[in-house]
């Protein structure tokens, strides 16, 4: 495998602090550097690529034709750019806990075992947030 | 009808710049404003917001800009500009060391004393 690999965990909850836009940047800038990264979405993390939440954000009533793109739609851009050197993994047990397993296409749920092995293997391993 | 004095205080700051990106907390209060009246006071981290800065730029990733990053400056301008008084608590400021700083035009500081002598006339305090 081409590159280094890196396991980011995402523990914290979306609209709480800045923690999705860093790790996006920090997967940008290492799929950008042709290693491979696997997110691991815990607690509400797993909210951030939920199929219902589409492409795009909901209309601005201070700019109507403005279109904000969804976090979900950021994932799924990210995920096609990395072409491979990406994945984005939903834990199970999080996503029953909170109902949010309808997750978009690309992202994949896992069985909560599977957080340690995924850590274990990679060559860095990063936690961001707090459950 | 009365019309009620609301006092809006904001402490916590940068809650998701890509989650929110326009509808972060001071969106939410000149929304609110719309509809009654209320005096805006940054207070912790939130003071950040007064300190005068440049627009920020949209953030880059996989090779795109993706939508906005909140432009706090932005949105206190446009509440001075609809009539809010907007507030910030000088010891937060210096707690951040922006004490020096300029402000954004029309955000007043004020000190722990004047916001006591004040809060009697506020019949809804809300921490948003």
């Amino acid at each position: 495998m081409e590159g280094r690999s890196l396991f980011l965990g995402l523990i914290g909850s979306p609209y709480e602090s800045d923690m999705f836009t860093t790790a996006s940047r920090l997967v940008d800038e290492t799929v950008r550097r042709r290693h491979h990264v696997t997110v691991w979405a815990c607690g509400y993390s797993t909210a951030l690529t939920l199929r219902g939440l589409g492409d795009s954000r909901p209309r601005n009533p201070w700019s109507w034709d403005t279109v904000y793109p969804s976090t979900a739609a950021v994932v799924q851009g990210m995920l096609a750019y990395a072409d491979g050197r990406l994945e984005w993994l939903v834990c199970r047990f999080c996503a029953e806990e909170r109902g949010s397993t309808d997750q978009m296409p690309g992202v994949r749920i896992e069985p909560p075992a599977n957080f340690q092995r995924r850590a274990l293997a990679a060559d860095v391993c990063l936690m961001l947030g707090v459950k | 009808m009365t019309a009620r004095a609301t006092l809006i205080v904001v402490e916590r700051s940068h809650r998701g710049t890509l989650e929110q990106q326009y509808a972060h907390v001071l969106w939410l209060v000149r929304s609110l404003r719309r509809q009654a009246s209320a005096t805006l006071l940054l207070r912790g981290a939130a003071a950040v917001y007064a300190v005068d800065h440049a627009a920020p730029e949209p953030l880059r990733l996989a090779g795109r800009a993706w939508g906005i990053a909140p432009d706090y400056r932005e949105t206190l301008q446009q509440l001075t500009e609809d009539g809010a008084e907007v507030l910030v608590f000088a010891d937060s400021l210096a707690a951040l060391g922006f004490c020096r700083q300029p402000l954004v035009p029309g955000v007043r500081p004020v000190t722990e004393q004047d916001i006591v002598a004040a809060w009697p006339k506020y019949d809804r305090i809300w921490f948003l």
